[in-house]
């Protein structure tokens, strides 16, 4: 009875330690990123560095030889990649967060003492008229000694190119222009100056468009809305379905980026993760043996040696998963580039490492990989030929990916439930956002074969 | 002190001296020709444990995952028979050590060792075994090579103990057929 009620008590004390031990994660989670980076990179390393030691080099030794090597891997892939790399991650962010309001306004005062009428017209270097006059609607205005007219413009083109044009004023036979600065202009206007110009005064010498223009989501829901007749014939009722994909299209973007902007900016700044993740993956490498060693020893003596197994089968199994997931991802990354560049995608860099990082969560990764490419081959070059390249490419990457990369490096096979899936890649994303749904997956599938270690080795010890 | 010669330890030298983990390890064969500095890299992987009175080091018939080196007090090795009592194989003190197969290949412990005083024991583990060859190939070969001569020596002390037995079953045979013959003749023989 006695012993009954110690079990249950020992049971309880290990729900509250495991409750406590969650609780303390949640709450440290803004610092845990670096600390769970440097274990991956720790996992990834052990290896070689054990190899070095095998060959007759001290341990410490071996290790800054090895950090001195992928210091300067990662030196030259930054080299000769990353400049582009951020380029276009920069750009291709800008496409998805481009600000939405594509209205201005210029204000034109009559400053003589009679009434005078002016023209308004627009001229657009790139041909196709991307500036519309929304008001005045005649795109005539006849001012009042003193009066004001609002002049309100719309910047709206088709895809985001580098266009810029002129506003003109046109007063007795003579123009007046106003340039006019598209979304990819380079050289910036003083707007807020005020101009005067015969009889008038213009409230800015030039208008700005800046990051103005349509973003991804709302040129795929503009791409939607031109084949809407024709869908709602098919579903034989109205959806409005590019309103839908606009409003959650957008929210779905605030939050992925919005929170991995959060992340990246606030707590793990460039200089901490530089420093704080090779000094703690040290750490772990050198002191490693140590710190399990130190964990063991507080095991009573009945549970002693299994937990030393279990102990060493966890590690095997981790090490062996993080290894394999990150072959799979630089496999399956360097073919989509490879890919993508070949049909002429353009952002392939980006595009085709954040699959091949995506790839890592299962079910939702392909399918994240094919939207995010499709999406990004419609808003960059609107050709619908250049989606059914790239889901094409991206279904032949799969295959060869499920048929020979991973059986091949995924030695133990994590098995997630769909719906296991779904719960911890929210759960990721609501922490993290993009960063959280991917770390998401590979943290639960290290919990798993942990657990699946566990229960093996307990199976040999009339434990269970 | 053993009672049964398996457990008798073949291969500890008799004299003991100081609590120094070196004096009593480098007696232990397994470590025996290991230079010093050979020996504090081992010393990292090993694990000192304590054990209070009729504390079990280790249970028959649980995975064996290593052996262990008495550094003080005693251990009794126990077998449970098929009638479900234990038999006392060996009495073991400072010094003798006793698990060294299960180092080579996982399987169950084939008795329970429960310590008859208050002991100190360290232990060495295959998960420490496997890595050191993974980091030491030179030093972990050594020991596998000392592991491997230590159950050669007794598989052949086995082989004789198994030799001598079926000599002694096939004359104890032999014997009964001669006695059985004597009698059958002399059964004839009676009127």
């Amino acid at each position: 009875m006695g012993s009954l009620v110690g079990q249950r008590l020992r049971l309880l004390l290990g729900i509250i330690a495991a409750l406590a031990g969650l609780w303390f994660v949640y709450t440290v989670r803004g610092i845990l990123a670096p600390f769970i980076l440097a274990f991956i990179l720790a996992y990834l390393l052990t290896p070689f560095v054990d190899r070095m030691e095998a060959r007759g080099l001290k341990r410490t030794p071996s290790i800054l030889l090895i950090f001195l090597f992928v210091f300067a891997l990662l030196a030259a892939v930054v080299f000769f990649l990353g400049r582009t790399m951020t380029d276009e991650m920069v750009d291709l962010s800008g496409e998805f967060l481009r600000e939405e309001s594509r209205d201005r306004q210029i204000t034109i005062t009559n400053t003589d003492k009679k009434v005078h009428s002016i023209e308004l017209s627009t001229v657009s270097r790139g041909g196709d008229l991307p500036f519309h006059i929304l008001q005045p609607e005649e795109g005539q205005a006849i001012l009042q000694p003193g009066g004001q007219a609002v002049v309100q413009l719309r910047f709206a083109p088709s895809v985001i190119a580098k266009i810029a044009g002129t506003l003109q004023v046109k007063w007795k036979g003579v123009i007046y222009p106003i340039p006019l600065l598209g979304n990819g202009e380079t050289k910036q206007p003083e707007p807020t100056d005020e101009v005067a110009w015969g009889k008038f005064s213009f409230s800015s010498r030039g208008i700005d468009f800046g990051t103005a223009g349509p973003n991804i989501v709302s040129q795929i829901s503009d791409k939607v809305a031109e084949y809407e007749p024709q869908l709602q014939s098919l579903l034989g009722r109205e959806v409005d379905l590019s309103a839908l994909i606009k409003t959650y299209g957008s929210q779905l973007i605030e939050v992925l980026l919005g929170r991995t902007t959060q992340l990246l900016s606030g707590v793990v700044s460039g200089l901490m993760l530089v420093v704080i993740v090779p000094f703690v993956a040290f750490f772990f490498l050198k002191e490693g043996h140590r710190l399990t060693r130190g964990v063991i020893e507080l095991v009573p003596n009945s549970y002693f040696e299994m937990t030393l197994n279990v102990m060493h089968s966890i590690n095997n199994s981790i090490g062996g998963y993080i290894r394999g997931q990150l072959l799979a991802v630089t496999v399956v990354a360097l073919m989509s580039v490879t890919g993508l560049s070949i049909i002429g995608m353009n952002y392939a860099l980006p595009v085709g490492v954040v699959a091949g990082l995506a790839n890592m969560i299962p079910y939702l990764g392909p399918l994240i990989g094919i939207i995010m490419a499709s999406a990004v081959a419609l808003a960059t070059l609107g050709g619908t030929s250049m989606v059914t390249q790239v889901v094409l490419l991206f279904l032949f990457i799969q295959i060869i990916d499920n048929v020979l990369v991973q059986p091949m490096v995924v030695a133990k096979s994590v098995d997630l439930h769909p719906l296991m899936v779904m719960v911890v890649v929210m759960f990721g994303s609501d922490l993290w956002g993009m960063v959280g749904m991917l770390v998401a997956v590979p943290v639960t599938g290290i919990l798993k074969v942990s657990g699946q270690t566990i229960y093996e080795g307990l199976k040999g010890y009339r434990v269970t | 002190m053993a009672i049964d010669p398996f457990w008798n330890n073949l291969f500890c030298r008799r004299e003991r001296a100081g609590d120094d983990l070196y004096e009593v390890l480098s007696k232990v064969p397994i470590f025996q020709d290991l230079s010093r500095r050979e020996f504090e890299r081992i010393r990292g992987i090993l694990h000192r444990r304590s054990f209070s009175v009729d504390e079990a080091i280790v249970k028959e018939g649980d995975m064996g995952v290593g052996m262990y080196v008495i550094l003080s007090g005693e251990v009794a090795i126990l077998q449970e028979t098929d009638e479900g009592g234990m038999v006392e194989l060996a009495t073991f003190g400072e010094g003798d050590f006793f698990g060294d197969q299960v180092l080579l290949d996982e399987s169950a412990r084939t008795a329970s060792a429960i310590a008859r005083a208050q002991t100190r024991a360290v232990g060495f583990f295959r998960p420490d075994l496997l890595e050191l060859i993974e980091r030491n190939p030179h030093l972990g070969l050594k020991i596998v090579m000392r592991l491997s001569h230590m159950i050669s020596v007794r598989l052949r002390h086995t082989n004789r103990l198994l030799k001598e037995t079926r000599d002694q079953v096939r004359r104890a045979e032999a014997q009964r057929q001669a006695e059985s013959q004597v009698a059958d003749t002399e059964a004839e023989a009676a009127p």
